[in-house]
C-alpha cells in the first residue's frame, strides 16, 4: 500500500488526473451500463420478495393452525406405504427443499429431478410437467405415486384417521363432520401441506438490491454488485433473450417449452413432459375444476378448462425460477445439468436439430465467449440468497 | 352425423382416445398397446427414423409402437437412410421407403448446394427402392439450382413423388420444372387453409401433408376453414407426425388418437381419407409399381412406370360434403353479463376508451378494450365488440399470437355473447394468458356466410 502511495505521489500530475478520471468513469460505469430499456426490463423482475395472494383455491391457506398441521405432515414419514419416507426427505429445507440427486428417489427411484420449493406462491401450476393445477393438488400426487410415498388412498385416510395430531385440528377448526368422506380426509391434508408450502419464502437477493440501488439511483448500492453479475445480466436481457421465459419477479413465466432437452427414461420409453402433464391435470379428480376447489371465483378455472393439448407440448418442460438455484443442484427435469455452467453451456450452444424448423424461433446458439458465459453463471448465483 | 352407424363409431372412437388421455402414467409404456386394436387405420406420411433415432430406440420397439397407433402404413424417410432400410425390412408390410438427401441430421439448409447429397441420392436410387424423394427442405428460387432441378429430373426417372418442406413459392418451381411430377407438401407449408387450398386448386399434381399442425384440430374441436379445406379438396389432404427428434417417435400413438377425435367430426367417408385413404391412394400405387420394376430385374430403377395415382383415389373417395359448420357463439352467463357497459365500446370507436384497440376488416370493425393492462402470464379478460352486418356472423373467436417466435397462446380463451344488435355485438373473453413479453398479434376471426375473416393487429406486452 506504500508503495501504491508513494508511487502515486511521485506521478507527473497529468498521468495522475487521467487515473482519476478513470476511476470516476468506472464509478459511473454502473449507471451508463443499461440503457433505459433494459433498466424497465431489470425493474420488472421485481420487487422482491413479492407479497402476493395466498391460493384462493385453497381455503386453509393462510391460517397458523392449518400451517403448523401442514408442517407435521410434509415431515411425517407414517404418509409412506412403508413409513419410510416423508414430503421433507426429498425437499430437504437446508437445500431448497430440493435434495440435491439428479432424480428424487422416494420408495423408488423416479425419473424426474426434485425441484425447490421456495416461493411456489408465484407460480400456477406444479411439477416440471404441470399436472397439477394447485399447489394441494401436487401436494397429493407424491402421496399416492408409486415411486415417491407409494400410499393408496385408503391407507393414507386410515392412517391420517388414526392419527389425533391431525384429527384434533381438524375437528376443532372445521368441525368433526369434515372428515366424514375419504376423499376431503385427504384433500384436508394435502391442503394443510399447501398451506405450510406456501410459508416458505426467499428473501432479497444480490440481485434485488441492485436492482432498488438502480431505481433509487443509488450509485454505492449499484457497485456492490458485481461487475461480472452486471454483464451476465446485460447478456440475460440482451442477445442471449432469457428473460423472455425467466420473466418477472419469480424469473419464470410459468409456462412449458421444448429447449431440446432429450427426454428418454430408458430404453424404449420416454417422459413427454408436459403432454403427459395436461392430460393429467385435466383428468385428476383433485383439480381445480373438481368439487374439493370451493372458491367461487370463476376464473380461477380458467387455466384448467382453456388448456390447449398440442403437439408441441410433446416435451415440453416448465420453466424454472432461476431464484436461489445455488442450493438446488443438479439441474433440468431430470438432473442431467450437474452445474450452473452446464445449463449455460447447454443454451449457448442449443443444438437446432433437437428443434423443429417452424418451431420456437428465439431457440439459436448463442455464440457466447467462455467469459460471457462465466458472466452469465455469476449473474444467476446472484439470483441465490445464500451464494455458494 | 345422426345415423345409427355413425353413433357407434363414434362412441367407440371417443372411448379408445379416452382410454389414451385417461392413463396417468408419467411415461409412455407398452400398455398403451391393447387401446387402438379398432381404431380408425392412419396413415403417417412424415416418419424420420434418423441416425440418433437407431441409436436410442430398436427398429423393433418403433414398428411395435406403429402398430400401436394402428398404423395402416408409414412413410418413413430418414438421415441417414439406414433407419429406413432397417425398418423396411423389419415391416414390409408397414413401412414405404422415402429418401432423404441428408447423411445426417443438420443438411437441412446446405443440401442443395452439395454435390455429395447428390451423389448420395443417386447412389441409394441404384441400390435401393422408394416411393418418394423427401423429406427435403427448400425455399424460394432455391428449386431452381441444379441440384433441386436433378432431384426432379430423378422423380421423373425413378417414378417417386417429391416431399418437399417449402414455401408455396418453391414448390410451384418445382412443380413447373416437370410435367408429371408429384409432390406431397411437408407441413402443408405452415399456410393456413386459405392458401393450402388455393395451391390445390391450381395444382392438381400437390398433395398436402399435416405435420405439425397443432392448430389443426386442436382440443377435438375443427374450425370451419380446416374442414372447408377438406370438403373442398377430400382427396389431397394426409397425415404426419413428423418425428424430428428421437423422442417424438413415440408421440405416433397420441398423435394418431388426437387426430382420431377431430376426425370423428366429419363424415365417414371423409374422415377415412384424411385419415389414411389419400395417402395410399397416392403412395401405394407408386410404390408398389417400385417394387415390381425392380422385380423384375430393372434395379430400382422404374422410369417406365407409369401410375394414375389420382384417378385410382377417385374411384372409391367420395367424401360427403353435407355436413355444414353451424358454429354459432354462445350466449353469455349471468356473471359475465354484469360486466357489460364499464368498458365495453357500444361502437366500434376507439376513442370511447383509452384502452380500446380497433382493427378495421374492411367487412367488420372490431374493438378490443382489455379490463387491465395486459401483463405476462397474467390472466386477462376483454370485451370484443364487432360492428358490421352482425346478422351474417356464425362464430367470433380470438387468439393472440407471436410472430416472430412462431407460435401462439397456450390456452383457448373462453368467449361468451355478451349483447348484441343489427350493428353491432359485444363478447366477453376470458382466460386470455400472454405468456412472454414482446410483440404479439390479435388474431380476430370471424366467420360468416362467405367465409373467415382474420382481423390483426401488433401490439406489445411489457
Amino acid at each position: 500500500m506504500k508503495k501504491l502511495l508513494s508511487t502515486l505521489l511521485t506521478m507527473r500530475p497529468s498521468i495522475l488526473l487521467a487515473l482519476v478520471l478513470l476511476c470516476i468513469s468506472g464509478n459511473l460505469w454502473s449507471q451508463t451500463l443499461f440503457t433505459e430499456s433494459e433498466i424497465a426490463l431489470i425493474e420488472s423482475h421485481g420487487p422482491w420478495p413479492q407479497h402476493t395472494n395466498i391460493d384462493p383455491s385453497n381455503e386453509l391457506a393462510g391460517l397458523d393452525w392449518a400451517e403448523a398441521l401442514g408442517k407435521q405432515l410434509f415431515f411425517d414419514k407414517s404418509l409412506s406405504f412403508n413409513n419410510t419416507v416423508s414430503c421433507g426427505s426429498c425437499h430437504q429445507p437446508e437445500q431448497g427443499f430440493s435434495d440435491g440427486e439428479p432424480v428424487a428417489v422416494g420408495v423408488k427411484r423416479g425419473i424426474r429431478n426434485t425441484q425447490g420449493l421456495l416461493d411456489m406462491h408465484t407460480q400456477h401450476w406444479f411439477g416440471w410437467d404441470g399436472g397439477a393445477d394447485s399447489l394441494w393438488a401436487a401436494s397429493i400426487r407424491p402421496m399416492l405415486a408409486e415411486h415417491e410415498m407409494g400410499n393408496t388412498v385408503e391407507q393414507l385416510t386410515k392412517t391420517l384417521l388414526e392419527n389425533t395430531t391431525f384429527t384434533s385440528p381438524v375437528k376443532s377448526h372445521l368441525g368433526a363432520n369434515a372428515l366424514e368422506n375419504t376423499d376431503d380426509v385427504l384433500v384436508i391434508a394435502a391442503k394443510s401441506i399447501a398451506a405450510y408450502t406456501l410459508t416458505l419464502r426467499s428473501g432479497q437477493t444480490p440481485f434485488d438490491l441492485f436492482r432498488n440501488a438502480l431505481i433509487e439511483n443509488d450509485t454505492t448500492k449499484m457497485n456492490a454488485y458485481p461487475e461480472a453479475a452486471k454483464r451476465g445480466l446485460k447478456i440475460f436481457l440482451g442477445d442471449a433473450n432469457c428473460f423472455v421465459c425467466h420473466f418477472g419477479p419469480a424469473f419464470s413465466n410459468g409456462e412449458f417449452h421444448d429447449t431440446g432437452r432429450p427426454f428418454f427414461v430408458g430404453v424404449g420409453e420416454v417422459d413427454p413432459g408436459r403432454y403427459r402433464g395436461i392430460q393429467r391435470a385435466q383428468n385428476d379428480q383433485y383439480n381445480l375444476l373438481s368439487q374439493f376447489n370451493k372458491s367461487n371465483d370463476q376464473a380461477l378455472r380458467l387455466k384448467t378448462s382453456n388448456l390447449k393439448l398440442s403437439q408441441s407440448n410433446w416435451g415440453q418442460w416448465r420453466t424454472p425460477t432461476l431464484r436461489n438455484l445455488t442450493l438446488t443442484a443438479p439441474y433440468t427435469h431430470d438432473g442431467s445439468l450437474n452445474t450452473l455452467r452446464e445449463v449455460v453451456d447447454w443454451y449457448a450452444d442449443i443444438d437446432p436439430e433437437r428443434l423443429h424448423a417452424d418451431g420456437e424461433s428465439l431457440l439459436k446458439p448463442l455464440g457466447l465467449s467462455d467469459g460471457e458465459r462465466d458472466d452469465l453463471v455469476q449473474f444467476m448465483r446472484s439470483l441465490s440468497v445464500e451464494v455458494r | 352425423m345422426t345415423n345409427g352407424f355413425t353413433i357407434f363409431k363414434s362412441t367407440k372412437w371417443h372411448l379408445a382416445t379416452c382410454i389414451i388421455a385417461s392413463l396417468n402414467f408419467v411415461i409412455m409404456t407398452k400398455s398403451q398397446a391393447q387401446a387402438t386394436d379398432n381404431a380408425l387405420p392412419i396413415a403417417d406420411a412424415h416418419i424420420h427414423y434418423s441416425h440418433d433415432s437407431v441409436e436410442l430406440t430398436p427398429s423393433e420397439r418403433v414398428i411395435e409402437i406403429m402398430r400401436e397407433a394402428n398404423l395402416k402404413f408409414a412413410l418413413v424417410s430418414s438421415s441417414d437412410d439406414n433407419g429406413t432400410q432397417m425398418l423396411s425390412e423389419l415391416a414390409p408390410d408397414l413401412i414405404v421407403p422415402g429418401l432423404r438427401p441428408y447423411r445426417r441430421r443438420g443438411e437441412t439448409g446446405t443440401w442443395f448446394t452439395d454435390q455429395e447429397a447428390l451423389d448420395y441420392i443417386e447412389a441409394l436410387l441404384q441400390k435401393n427402392t422408394y416411393a418418394s424423394i423427401g423429406e427435403f427442405h427448400l425455399y424460394g428460387s432455391d428449386a431452381e439450382l441444379p441440384i433441386p432441378q436433378r432431384i426432379v429430373e430423378l422423380a421423373e426417372q425413378y417414378n417417386l413423388i417429391l416431399h418437399a418442406h417449402s414455401d408455396a413459392d418453391a414448390v410451384e418451381r418445382l412443380l413447373a420444372q416437370s410435367d408429371s411430377v408429384k409432390i406431397i407438401w411437408a407441413h402443408s407449408g405452415f399456410d393456413g387453409p386459405a392458401e393450402i387450398a388455393s395451391m390445390l386448386e391450381k395444382h392438381d399434381r400437390l398433395w398436402a401433408d399435416l405435420a405439425f399442425r397443432g392448430e389443426v384440430g386442436s382440443g377435438g374441436v375443427l374450425s370451419d376453414a380446416w374442414r372447408s379445406l377438406f370438403e373442398t379438396h377430400p382427396e389431397r389432404m394426409m397425415l404426419g407426425t413428423d418425428t424430428y427428434t428421437p423422442e417424438r417417435m413415440y408421440y405416433i400413438p397420441d398423435h394418431a388418437s388426437s387426430a382420431r377425435v377431430w376426425l370423428d367430426t366429419l363424415p365417414e367417408d371423409l374422415a377415412e381419407n384424411v385419415a389414411w385413404k389419400n395417402a395410399f391412394d397416392l403412395i401405394m400405387p407408386i410404390w408398389e409399381a417400385n417394387q415390381k420394376a425392380a422385380h423384375k430385374g430393372h434395379g430400382s430403377s422404374n422410369a417406365a412406370v407409369t401410375t394414375d395415382s389420382h384417378t385410382h383415389a377417385a374411384s372409391h373417395a367420395h367424401a360427403s360434403k353435407e355436413h355444414k359448420a353451424s358454429t354459432k357463439t354462445h350466449a353469455g352467463s349471468a356473471h359475465l353479463a354484469d360486466h357489460t357497459g364499464d368498458h365495453a365500446a357500444n361502437n366500434c370507436d376507439a376513442s370511447a376508451n383509452t384502452k380500446t384497440v380497433v382493427i378495421d376488416g374492411g367487412d367488420y370493425k372490431v374493438a378490443l378494450t382489455p379490463d387491465d393492462e395486459l401483463q405476462v402470464s397474467k390472466p386477462a379478460s376483454l370485451l370484443v365488440t364487432v360492428c358490421g352486418d352482425i346478422s351474417s356472423i356464425n362464430n367470433i373467436s380470438l387468439d393472440a399470437s407471436m410472430p416472430a417466435h412462431g407460435h401462439g397462446t397456450n390456452y383457448t380463451p373462453s368467449i361468451s355473447k355478451v349483447n348484441d344488435s343489427d350493428t353491432h355485438s359485444t363478447h366477453r373473453v376470458e382466460g386470455l394468458i400472454l405468456h412472454m413479453p414482446g410483440t404479439w398479434l390479435w388474431e380476430v376471426n370471424v366467420e360468416d356466410e362467405t367465409g373467415e375473416k382474420l382481423l390483426t393487429q401488433e401490439f406489445k406486452v411489457n
